[in-house]
């Protein structure tokens, strides 16, 4: 992380925030399609982490996503918009961080494709966050569990093919295109 | 190979989706009113019927603000008596919604009085079930957060 530009420090930033807003505003329209399938939600949260995705893609550093998660559950806290986690939310936002970080750190050593590493990235950051929403407030169990895992799944699935898509277009805006990354390694 | 992948994955996906979703549908509580499990028998009681008293108190939300509500509906502990299901400090009790969230509660906080109730209106304006007519919420007083405040309320367990 100390190799990081203010840049990048903005960039991700930038990530966090749009992350959080963007899960306010399709919470609304996400609830139509959880409440038909009787399930507390899974949709919105894959939204949402499509910046993140979007974030460590483009700024490849360690813990890039980690330190975004970081940032959204800070901003929460101080907000007081911590929702039914509580004081625990952070957890709720670092856990699909770490997770992110890991499918591009294992993607990256085996040079995997990028648009499947962000779709993976992106499908198991939900379902992570899915599972940990779970654990600390929705006590499901049997089928409304493999349901919202599964809903968490797809969404997930399509954001990450949207974060590859965005991640493309932003990639000449921002300057972190390949060749970035390529520095990034050898300073590694 | 790259796109037989994603498209072999996708359809397990969505296949997944819609057998669990029908699952979870089918698996739902069915019928208006509220479903009281307790020794292996069912009761279910309308939604009508819960509308007994009025009752209010102070709510904290997640942000820790303090809100006053007026309700109508009935003390947890006299609705269970009522249906002749006794509860005892170390029950277990389990309140679900329709979408599966669910929150429990000790036997000692449903017997403590003024604290646990099943509103079926909230300051004046009647409460939904997940798909619109009529619907419950619990209201715990006294929680640091509106965590237990489970809308939709559709099934109690007693355990």
């Amino acid at each position: 992380m100390k190799n990081a530009k203010a840049k990048d420090l903005i960039f991700i930033a930038l990530c966090s925030d749009i992350g959080l807003i963007a899960k306010r505003l399709i919470s609304p329209f996400a609830n139509v399609f959880t409440d038909f399938l009787r399930i507390p939600g899974g949709i919105g949260t894959g939204f949402s982490l499509l910046f993140l995705v979007i974030g460590a893609e483009l700024v490849p550093l360690r813990g890039c996503a980690a330190l975004m998660g970081f940032v959204q559950s800070m901003i929460m806290l101080a907000l007081g918009m911590t929702g039914s986690m509580g004081a625990l939310s952070p957890i709720g936002y670092i856990v699909p961080g770490i997770v992110i970080d890991l499918v591009f750190a294992l993607g990256r050593k085996h040079n995997a494709d990028k648009q499947i590493m962000m779709i993976l990235a992106n499908m198991l950051a939900s379902a992570s966050a899915g599972l940990t929403a779970n654990v600390i407030v929705f006590n499901l169990r049997g089928i409304p569990l493999a349901l919202y895992v599964t809903v968490a799944l797809i969404s997930g699935g399509i954001c990450g093919q949207f974060a590859y898509i965005l991640s493309k277009r932003l990639a000449p805006l921002t300057g972190m295109s390949e060749h970035k990354r390529i520095e990034y390694e050898e300073v590694k | 190979m790259k796109k037989k992948w994603m498209i072999c994955i996708a359809i397990v996906l969505v296949a997944a989706l819609a057998v669990f979703g029908m699952m979870n549908r089918k698996n739902s509580p069915q019928g208006e009113g509220l479903q009281i499990n307790s020794n292996g028998k069912t009761v279910t009681v309308s939604f009508a019927d819960l509308n007994q008293t009025a009752f209010e108190g102070d709510l904290v939300n997640g942000k820790g603000e303090v809100s006053h509500h007026e309700y109508q509906g009935v003390e947890l502990n006299v609705l269970l008596s009522a249906n002749n299901i006794t509860v005892s400090d170390d029950t277990v009790v389990t309140a679900t919604s329709e979408d599966k969230y669910s929150a429990e509660l000790s036997g000692a906080e449903v017997l403590e009085a003024g604290k646990v109730y099943i509103a079926v209106t909230a300051d004046g304006e009647k409460l939904e079930g997940i798909e619109g007519g009529e619907g419950a919420q619990l209201i715990v007083f006294g929680d640091s957060n509106s965590k237990r405040a489970v809308r939709y309320l559709k099934v109690i367990d007693i355990q």
